[in-house]
């Protein structure tokens, strides 16, 4: 039976040749992505097809480009990673447009089965980040950036 | 009943919206008031410092106020209010260049509450500063007569009680248009304003008391009234003997003022017990101007705390003891609100949603792979001289991979829908390789939330519920209690590289939670066959335990069949105040999980039945997969800190081991020999992330990590760069070192430069080139090879 999973003891020897050279296909690790919004503030919840562990994410608060580590922790560690995917969702109010790339490249994290997110928004954004109560999913709040900017100068009335 | 409904709902969502309808929130006496509006010019996770408030905006109230968002504290600064949408969108828009974040509010009517009556910058939640607000000089006046025309006069001399006032004229904007008022003033308490205005009302009778503030105070002396001659005015009586002024007792009227500001303050950010506490303080006090407000807000404190016969207690207290305050009116209105409100929604007809909304969404693909190698290598016998072995060349890779990811998405009533189909096409160039297509996924869902029901048809995503992975098949869940969701599952195992044997299987499941607000789980039941006798039969269980700070999640799966611990899974993240976070991995797995179609691994022939067939029994075939079945065992701990807005540091250490194999198989098996396992494995990683480093838009990356084991060493160190140029470019550059050197003398090298370039064009479509090389060379007594590969892709891809 050919499996697509390197033996125990090439992964031992450190795959990262292994995954350069692996399948190049797609097989969609990220389900969905599910966006709702309440009172300016944006929840996107990323909803992946096997169980995954949050490890990290930056930067902490605040940005355009969001680095999200996460670890698969798939029942069947024999199905396939694909090495990059997109995702994108139809725009909503209030929150920038934005597209989800991952990789699962093992040079992106130092475990096994890594999965790596670049959250890409055209805009800056202020965002808090956690782990779905599911084990799944990955939840994201948004707010726009609302900084304001400098008031317009006035004249004095000069009385 | 349920999967009767789920697949008439599959087959017709609207047909299924007909019969069900939805059910939309009914109309009470309290929704069913006045609607107010405002513009929420900022909002933030966190506290709101003064600093960022604006000072200008003086047509209307700038406030604070805080909600719970999707489990979120969130914190907004709001401008109000406006009677309609259409006012406080136009106001929006004319605030938006300056608050790019701003937009239209509809604000409830207990924020409406809280708010109107306070001024700006005392609604201050307590958790922002710990120190206790300034004392400061409140004044108020009674707004005589209000319109839209300037033409205002008085109607009549003060009597002899308000000779000290003044009478002024008071021009604003309010939704856009001009107003103007007649006020008189000042007082220091509302008591003695609302004398004056009980004395006025025969004269004025829609006069009304506010607050002014000390600005107004100062500039009203510039636009004094002058009063007609006395006999011009009425013999005025008050209804009532006025309040003796002198006897307002300043000290309990500013203890009463502070607490009742903080009152408000716990009120608005939704602190209830706090508040409730705060105004028993209050009304424990001597009688005071702020006596009123203070039993109407315990009242409101303890109908928002979902004590309904305590609110009405202190809505009651309140008419009895102050029967002609001003704000008697409101506070019957709460009272009825609280009496009537059931009888109200039972007594509206359900009103069906109609609104269906169909959504299209995913992307298209396409992209070309092409990878050539070229291997030089030397010989170095033990006598003579080292001998170059011919080179070899070869073109590994030259294919075409188109990817369709599409969903379409039916919302109508109850239902949501969706239908899913992600398929990848690999169009191989190469000799003698065939083109692949795979199907990962086309499904289609139904959600229905009245019934708590939901199910998918087809190909679909697995890993839940004791399935291994991607299935064709049928899944379903029935939430049959609150918190309690049972679910069924059926289907055949998709393997793209599949064996000759047929599995099925199904299962079932029960959802639990959440409870205590942190926790839920789910246990699981699964039975899988291959060719008829028993692969796989497991049960499982998931407890979950999540709040803002803290997650764990524990996973175990045992089969039953081979009495296997299959796995044992704990992982944790604990988030140290704001900078620091901890995450643990503990990690015991067969790999693969055990079922009998283990026995196939290094099998040329993957047919269970031919195997039964040549005379192995089904108890040979489970001990070969027993014994090809290598255990794995995995634990890691981790760090990661937050240096500032720019900087983190993360660090892990890990230690996995996997096992070896025995020898196995027999004729007409394949004879394995014993594999060795992996011995314990130690691995160190340093990982640093950086913005703006390189350009002001960038995100850099640098690893380094140190592995050690009984048999070898491994380092590696790499490098990568996102950068954003503009707003439709990115380049990702990517550097990779390693080496390694193992026991028997051998040293490998390999180094692995990546760039990546992407350009979006109309939003929509994205190009992107990516060119590498892999550099790598491996040297023993014997050999020294060097390696090179040279590899590049682009395409494109469409989300639409």
């Amino acid at each position: 039976m050919r499996r697509t999973i390197c033996s125990p003891w090439l992964r031992a020897l450190g795959l990262a040749t292994c995954a350069l050279f692996a399948t190049i296909a797609n097989a969609q690790l990220l389900d969905d992505i599910e966006v709702r919004s309440d009172q300016g503030v944006s929840e996107i919840r990323l909803h992946f097809t096997a169980p995954v562990r949050y490890i990290k994410h930056f930067p902490a608060e605040r940005g355009e480009l969001i680095k999200l580590y996460l670890q698969v922790l798939s029942l069947d560690g024999t199905e396939e990673m694909p090495l990059q995917e997109y995702k994108r969702t139809p725009s909503i109010p209030l929150v920038p447009p934005y597209t989800v790339m991952y990789s699962t490249a093992r040079t992106c994290l130092a475990v096994r089965d890594p999965l790596c997110l670049d959250i890409q928004f055209s805009k800056p954004v202020r965002f808090r980040i956690r782990q779905g109560e599911d084990g799944r999913s990955i939840l994201l709040h948004v707010l726009a950036e609302t900084d304001p900017r400098p008031a317009p100068s006035t004249k004095p009335s000069g009385r | 009943m349920p999967l009767l409904v789920f697949l008439c709902a599959l087959l017709s969502p609207s047909t299924a919206l007909a019969q069900t309808g939805n059910v939309a929130p009914a109309a009470t006496p309290a929704n069913a008031g006045a609607r107010h509006f405002a513009v929420t010019l900022l909002s933030s996770f966190e506290p709101i410092p003064d600093a960022l408030l604006p000072t200008d905006l003086k047509t209307h109230r700038v406030y604070r106020t805080q909600a719970e968002v999707f489990g979120k504290t969130i914190y907004f600064v709001r401008l109000g209010f406006f009677a309609t949408a259409a006012e406080a969108t136009a106001m929006r828009d004319t605030l938006v260049a300056r608050y790019p974040g701003a937009f239209m509010t509809e604000v409830t009517a207990e924020e409406f509450g809280a708010t109107a009556s306070v001024q700006t910058r005392s609604v201050k939640p307590a958790t922002q500063s710990s120190t206790p607000p300034a004392p400061r000089t409140r004044f108020y006046v009674v707004t005589l007569v209000e319109s839209g025309t300037a033409a205002l006069a008085p109607a009549g001399a003060l009597p002899a009680e308000l000779k000290d006032k003044r009478i002024y004229r008071r021009d604003t904007v309010q939704n856009g248009a001009a107003r103007y008022s007649l006020q008189l003033g000042f007082f220091t308490s509302a008591a003695e304003a609302e004398t004056a205005r009980k004395l006025l009302l025969a004269v004025y009778p829609l006069a009304g008391v506010r607050q002014a503030s000390q600005q107004e105070r100062d500039e009203s002396g510039r636009t004094v009234v002058a009063m007609p001659a006395e006999k011009a005015a009425p013999a005025l009586k008050p209804a009532k003997p006025a309040l003796p002024l002198a006897s307002v007792r300043g000290d309990v009227d500013s203890q009463a003022s502070n607490l009742l500001e903080q009152s408000r303050a716990a009120l608005t950010r939704g602190d209830n017990n706090a508040a409730i506490q705060l105004l028993n303080q209050l009304l424990q006090l001597p009688p005071n101007q702020h006596s009123q407000d203070a039993q109407e807000l315990i009242g409101l404190a303890h109908e928002r705390n979902g004590e309904v016969a305590k609110a009405k207690r202190e809505y009651k207290l309140c008419l009895e003891l102050y029967p002609d305050w001003s704000g008697a009116e409101r506070v019957r209105q709460r009272l009825a609100d609280l009496e009537t409100a059931p009888k109200a929604q039972a007594l509206i007809a359900p009103k069906k949603k109609e609104v269906s909304v169909s959504t299209a969404y995913g992307s298209l693909s396409q992209y070309y792979y092409r990878g050539n190698s070229r291997v030089d290598s030397t010989e170095t016998p033990i006598v003579g001289p080292s001998q170059p072995l011919p080179t070899l060349t070869s073109l590994d890779q030259s294919a075409l991979i188109n990817n369709l990811d599409l969903t379409g998405r039916f919302r109508s009533g109850d239902y949501d829908n969706r239908i899913v189909i992600r398929d990848s096409y690999e169009l191989n160039f190469l000799p003698d390789t065939e083109n692949k297509n795979r199907m990962y996924a086309a499904y289609a869902e139904v959600r229905n939330k009245p019934y708590e029901l939901s199910g998918r048809l087809g190909r679909q995503p697995g890993n839940s519920a004791g399935v291994l992975g991607r299935f064709d098949g049928i899944s379903a869940g029935y939430g049959i209690l609150p918190k309690w969701r049972i679910n069924v599952v059926a289907g055949e195992p998709v393997d793209f590289n599949p064996i000759n044997s047929d599995k099925q299987f199904w299962g079932t499941s029960l959802d639990a939670g959440t409870f205590a607000e942190h926790w839920n789980g789910s246990a699981y039941y699964i039975n899988q066959t291959i060719d008829g006798i028993i692969d796989r039969q497991a049960v499982g269980a998931e407890l979950r335990y999540f709040d803002p700070s803290r997650s764990l999640l524990s996973l175990v799966d045992y089969d039953v069949s081979y009495g296997v611990l299959n796995i044992a899974l704990l992982q944790g993240t604990y988030q140290v105040g704001s900078k620091t976070s901890l995450n643990l991995l503990i990690d015991h797995r067969l790999a693969p999980v055990m079922q009998t179609s283990n026995a196939l691994i290094n099998e040329i022939n993957t047919s269970i039945s031919s195997f039964l067939q040549q005379g192995m029994t089904e108890e040979q075939l489970r001990a070969q997969a027993e014994a090809r079945t290598p255990t794995s065992d995995l634990i890691m701990i981790g760090a990661t800190h937050n240096f500032n807005a720019t900087w983190q540091l993360g660090g892990d250490i890990k230690r996995y081991n996997i096992s070896g194999t025995p020898a196995s198989g027999a004729p007409p098996a394949t004879p394995i020999a014993a594999q060795p396992g992996t011995g314990d494995v130690y691995a160190y990683t340093l990982q640093g992330i950086a913005t703006g480093l390189l350009t002001k838009r960038d995100v850099s990356v640098l690893s380094l990590s140190y592995l050690t084991s009984d048999t070898y060493n491994g380092e590696s160190i790499s490098f990568n760069n996102r950068t954003l140029i503009q707003d439709k470019w990115t380049v990702d550059l990517s550097l990779v070192y390693y080496q390694q050197q193992d026991n028997l003398g051998t040293d490998s090298t390999r180094l692995t430069p990546i760039v990546r370039l992407g350009y979006r064009w109309r939003d929509r479509i994205t190009f992107e080139i990516e060119a590498g090389m892999e550099k790598g060379e491996t040297t023993n007594r014997d050999l020294t090879e060097d390696s090179t590969r040279n590899f590049y892709m682009l395409g494109y891809r469409w989300d639409f």
